[in-house]
């Protein structure tokens, strides 16, 4: 008989489901405490002040690309979508207190739109999402050239960048949103019976199916919030920045893959959290800061990042890192 | 190799001549022992039965036989020759072949490249494939089907077919089928038969491993039971009967297993009236509460279609459908789903289970409203009710925290039942619901399905073993030709008489398709081929040029052509190594930055004054160090492609960035300009890039290795199963691709003439565009070089003419942005338009 083993009730301190996401705190807390110890003023206040927002930009857009990975898709779109914003932010608004608003309401009706195109393309042409998002993409660095011809012809408004930067207990109020947007979608998800239902098509879409549950709803709807998180990603980082480029979303179209990944949330579909990839973005984030600030090149914080994100990917899913820090095994 | 063959075609051994023989065979997994002191001797030209439980120890046992298990003592002996070293290739070489219960068929591959895949050596080394050696494996087990067809096209039955004739073409002296009929419709298990009775009569010994004891009686000349991994008696098939065998594999009689029929039937509950739709058509059917109804029939004549229809999974167009009187209208598995229809799939995998959630979340997600307040879930009210179904189901679980995928195949399906019973359901409908269940857990199923209808509600099941909708149903309907042939009740319910009319109603109808083929895996005869999409890339282009040179003549002047092939040839060297990658399932996004190191590193060794061929070398090693880190990365570490070669993208990025921080230094002009000829207005460099992907998809389509590399990405285990180094397929994939990339970045070295770092980088996305367009299946396995190189020139036509239109420079993105999403969507449509 093929019946399972007795019950271990030591099991539930940690539920399995926590399994991957462990490895990314103990990440980022050898990380820091690495900092702490090897690299004079580390962890300041300027320090950590000049880092955290950077971190919570990439922590929001690492939310869309979360929700995207866990419906099994890929989203290389982020990239278009917050240079759009930041495009859109400037453009719409003129610069003026008065436009800031109207623009911030038009890049995230844009980005609604454009996502609903994505999870229209995905779920009723059957694109690939990897196909889909990557021609989204062009499509909307052709709209960002269009709008710009190449140059922002003003910058962003002032109540905008005075909100972002202003502080609540020492820390901009930028950290402070990505914070709260985590934690809103990280509820949204665990607790909301429409959340529990994006879980389940993620993991099991044909089972969610037969179900009865509206896969393909969830999917386009998924691709709606994803592009959502790049547009507020994007307004934050166009009110941080001030004068943000024309292309500003371009490095988001890796880093929050990284992000998600060091996260352990898995590619190809399955069990995510947004959380886990935010403390992702907050570990590149960091890691970033800490070779520019011990004097090294861009060159070599491009080597240490490769690295770093070999060795915390590989190392989780082959050697079970998160074995020895989850006391779970791995999922084979 | 020769001495399995001599076995082979030494005239027929006499009769018992031990062709396997397994002494003293023990093997433990930690503390559990698999098999215990088990000897077991089969006999050239017998019919050898293997009969036990799941977990008896027989899936260990064929390991062992096979050679990819090694016992702790024993020893196997094979042809009177000792298996010394057990490895499968060894094992093989011996005579021994075996044929897993899951056919390890590769969709991705047509029946012949199959075949040639899983050949044996001396077929192999002939000229790849021939005609009739294909034609001669397909006829030796009957199976009638173009060889040409797509594997995915088959269906479950043919599969089987295909793998044993895989099997057969190393002629070997033990044949060993696991659960061979699992598959098979009724009339395609007489052909298995007559096939293996063939093989045996020829000299062939056949260990023949099944649970459906009828059919063991009939094929079998002696029966092994194996029981917790001990033999618990061999004898003749003869003189047997089916109770002394299911005494002998539980150890307990079979009546103990169904739980007792209702005693009175109550008022008819599902009343089905002239139900209409996909495979079946004007479908009677009463259920009473109290009853439970079975589906019977030849697999693919309308009994599935029927019950999914009812599950709102294959919608029906005519009939109605009533509850208690009150029609229901199951329009989509929503629409059931809301009027309380339940339905358990006979897929648990796929269609039961969502694999990477726990216990709890698979069994609460189809009743989460019921604990939820405004929209948000009580966890605790959920996770009580869930345990309370655990119990009721007796699911064995450390706790409902518990991944489902630890469980076995039985507490899985009690997982799904328990979902059903959380969610109360008014309808129960259940597709194979003891499929892959052992004995234990399936009485208990049955016992639940029971008690359901006990309490009212209307259980239909359907299932292929007779004898379990013998012992189970109150009534069976048996379908024929997607109608109802006949009902069964009362003394008329016998395992024989639902196979009997089954089988009968359709005799003379040997050539039934299978049918139940999962239709997302047809694909048209038009999108077979590969390469279709390069003449519409090819059209598009001529006819984007044409529309340029009538504005602008110059478009076509012999200066620009030669800058536009130029540039086409370089994306199209980098298009190719893509696509080298694609077909294996993965994607390389560090060819670009991998471009833009290349031309750096040529700044250095590549200067002027430099030796040419040590400077060539260098850049080489620096390419092939990329791929190797990549191949490595995705063949051995087992990361996912994107994440590697994001990895490798960003070192390489830093690494050309440490190398010259601003862009310095200059190439050899020498090279420059040899690189750049051009014969009679066309540059060289073309005609290469034309020559190598010619080459490379004569090497795709008609050697091993380019089968090895289509098969390697829609199905990495099946491939590794028949013996393909997915490994090294994988690796040298990527090795390929970057030395595609070293091409490419000599051409960009030489047009640029300086090593800036920051060149290269757009090749990534143009590379991948390219592939797409040309129609590659980016999960692997489909795709054609010439049409990646007829996409390279599109996307070089479009960028050259948005230029020469004077075009705003953003058609430049938003050209090649809807080429790719209507290429993919065209030829979606088309591929779903064609079945």
């Amino acid at each position: 008989m093929t019946t399972a083993a007795p019950p271990r009730p030591t099991l539930r301190a940690l539920p399995r489901s926590r399994g991957p996401f462990v490895a990314v705190w103990v990440l980022t807390a050898a990380l820091f405490a690495v900092s702490a110890v090897a690299v004079p003023g580390g962890l300041t206040g300027a320090a950590l002040q000049s880092m955290l927002p950077f971190a919570a930009v990439l922590a929001v857009a690492a939310i869309g690309q979360t929700l995207v990975i866990q419906q099994g898709g890929i989203d290389l779109s982020a990239a278009g979508v917050i240079s759009l914003t930041c495009v859109l932010v400037v453009q719409v608004s003129g610069g003026t207190d008065g436009g800031a608003l109207p623009a911030v309401l038009v890049a995230l009706g844009c980005a609604a739109a454009t996502g609903a195109f994505t999870g229209l393309a995905v779920t009723r042409l059957d694109v690939t999402p990897l196909v889909a998002t990557l021609a989204v993409n062009a499509l909307l660095t052709g709209v960002v050239l269009f709008l710009t011809g190449g140059n922002m012809s003003s910058e962003v408004p002032a109540a905008l960048i005075g909100l972002v930067g202003h502080r609540v207990l020492g820390v901009q109020l930028v950290v402070w949103i990505a914070a709260l947007l985590v934690a809103v979608a990280a509820w949204a998800i665990g607790r909301t019976v429409a959340g529990r239902h994006f879980t389940f098509v993620g993991a099991g879409r044909a089972a969610a199916h037969t179900m009865g549950l509206p896969v393909r709803r969830v999917e386009t709807t998924t691709y709606v919030l994803a592009a959502l998180a790049y547009a507020a990603a994007g307004v934050l980082l166009a009110g941080f920045l001030g004068r943000p480029g024309v292309y500003q979303g371009h490095d988001y179209l890796l880093s929050t893959i990284a992000a998600v990944a060091i996260g352990g949330t898995a590619l190809g579909g399955g069990r995510g959290s947004v959380i886990a990839s935010a403390v992702g973005a907050l570990f590149l984030t960091q890691l970033g800061q800490v070779v520019l600030s011990s004097g090294a090149p861009t060159a070599v914080q491009y080597l240490i990042q490769a690295g770093v994100i070999v060795l915390g990917i590989g190392l989780r899913g082959r050697t079970g890192l998160a074995r020895i820090v989850g006391g779970r095994p791995g999922r084979r | 190799m020769t001495g399995a063959l001599e076995t082979a075609d030494a005239p027929a051994v006499a009769d018992g001549t031990p062709a396997l023989e397994l002494r003293g065979i023990s093997k433990s997994y930690g503390a559990v022992t698999a098999l215990h002191q088990v000897d077991l001797t089969v006999t050239a030209g017998e019919v050898h039965a293997l009969v036990g439980e799941n977990g008896a120890g027989k899936s260990t046992l064929i390991g062992v036989a096979a050679g990819a298990v090694i016992p702790d003592s024993g020893s196997v002996v094979i042809g009177g020759r000792p298996l010394a070293h057990a490895t499968p290739a060894a094992a093989r070489e011996m005579g021994v072949a075996v044929v897993y219960q899951d056919p390890a068929i590769l969709d991705a591959l047509t029946v012949a490249e199959n075949l040639l895949l899983a050949a044996a050596p001396v077929h192999r080394s002939r000229r790849a494939a021939t005609r009739e050696w294909v034609a001669t494996c397909l006829e030796r087990v009957g199976l009638q089907v173009d060889p040409r067809q797509r594997a995915a096209e088959l269906g479950p039955a043919q599969r089987q077919l295909l793998e044993i004739a895989k099997a057969l073409d190393a002629e070997p002296a033990v044949l060993i089928l696991d659960e061979p009929t699992e598959s098979l419709a009724a009339d395609d298990v007489e052909r298995l038969f007559a096939l293996v009775r063939g093989l045996a009569a020829a000299g062939t010994a056949v260990v023949y491993i099944s649970h459906r004891i009828a059919e063991v009686r009939r094929i079998a000349d002696r029966i092994t039971t194996l029981r917790d991994g001990r033999i618990r008696g061999t004898s003749a098939a003869e003189g047997i009967d089916d109770d002394a065998i299911v005494e002998m594999i539980v150890g307990r009689s079979l009546e103990a297993v169904f739980p007792a029929r209702a005693d009175d039937i109550g008022a008819a509950t599902l009343t089905v009236t002239g139900l209409g739709g996909t495979g079946f058509t004007d479908v009677d059917l009463t259920v009473h509460a109290g009853e439970i109804v079975g589906l019977a029939g030849v697999e693919g004549n309308g009994q599935r279609e029927f019950l999914r229809a009812l599950a709102g999974l294959n919608p029906a167009t005519t009939g109605t459908l009533a509850l208690g009187g009150t029609r229901i209208e199951p329009v989509s598995a929503a629409a059931a789903a809301a009027a309380g229809v339940r339905f358990v799939p006979a897929d648990r995998l796929r269609e039961g289970v969502a694999a990477a959630l726990s216990v709890r979340e698979n069994v609460a997600i189809g009743s989460l409203s019921r604990f939820a307040t405004a929209g948000v879930v009580r966890t605790s009210t959920e996770r009580r009710a869930v345990e309370r179904e655990m119990a009721a189901t007796s699911v064995k679980a450390a706790s409902p925290e518990t991944g489902i995928l630890t469980l076995s195949g039985g507490n899985q399906q009690k997982v799904v039942l328990a979902r059903m019973l959380l969610a109360e359901p008014t309808v129960v409908l259940c597709d194979e619901p003891t499929r892959g269940v052992d004995v234990g857990a399936r009485a208990e199923i049955y016992g639940l399905l029971r008690g359901l209808a006990e309490r009212g509600k209307p259980v239909v099941v359907l299932s292929a073993d007779a004898a379990e909708l013998a012992g189970l149903c109150d009534r069976v309907v048996v379908f024929s030709r997607g109608q109802v042939q006949e009902v069964l009740s009362r003394d008329d319910l016998t395992e024989d008489r639902i196979t009997g009319t089954a089988v009968r109603a359709t005799g003379g109808r040997a050539d039934l398709p299978a049918t139940d083929a999962p239709p997302r895996e047809r694909r048209s005869r038009l999108s077979r081929a590969d390469a279709v999409a390069a003449p519409v890339l090819l059209l598009l282009a001529a006819v984007l040029a044409g529309a340029t040179a009538a504005l602008v003549p110059a478009f076509l002047g012999p200066l620009n052509i030669e800058l536009l092939l130029y540039a086409v040839a370089a994306l199209a060297f980098v298009a190719v190594g893509q696509l080298a990658v694609v077909l294996t399932g993965g994607i390389d996004l560090a060819v670009g930055p991998l471009a833009g190191l290349l031309v750096v590193v040529m700044s250095f060794v590549l200067a002027e004054g430099t030796d040419l061929v040590t400077g060539l070398l260098v850049a080489l090693a620096v390419a092939l160090g990329v791929g190797l880190v990549n191949g490595a990365l995705v063949a051995v570490v087992e990361l996912p492609p994107i994440v590697a070669t994001l990895a490798t993208s960003i070192a390489a990025q830093g690494a050309a960035l440490l190398l010259r921080p601003q862009a310095g230094g200059s190439i050899d002009g020498g090279l420059t300009t040899a690189v750049q000829t051009a014969v009679g207005g066309t540059p060289v460099v073309f005609g290469v890039a034309v020559v190598l992907a010619v080459g490379a998809d004569l090497v795709l389509r008609r050697t091993r290795v380019g089968v090895a590399l289509r098969a390697v990405g829609p199905d990495r285990g099946a491939a590794t199963r028949i013996g393909v180094r997915a490994r090294s397929t994988v690796l040298a994939a990527y090795l390929a691709c970057a030395v595609c990339t070293l091409l490419g970045a000599l051409l960009l070295g030489a047009q640029i003439g300086v090593g800036d770092p920051s060149q290269g980088g757009p090749y990534t996305l143009t590379s991948i565009s390219a592939v797409i367009i040309a129609g590659a299946g980016v999960r692997g396995g489909r795709g054609s070089f010439v049409a990646a190189l007829c996409g390279a020139l599109l996307l070089g036509v479009i960028s050259n003419a948005t230029s020469f239109l004077g075009l705003g420079q953003y058609w430049q993105f938003w050209l090649p942005g809807a080429v790719i999403l209507l290429a993919v969507a065209l030829s979606v449509r088309r591929a779903r338009s064609a079945h």
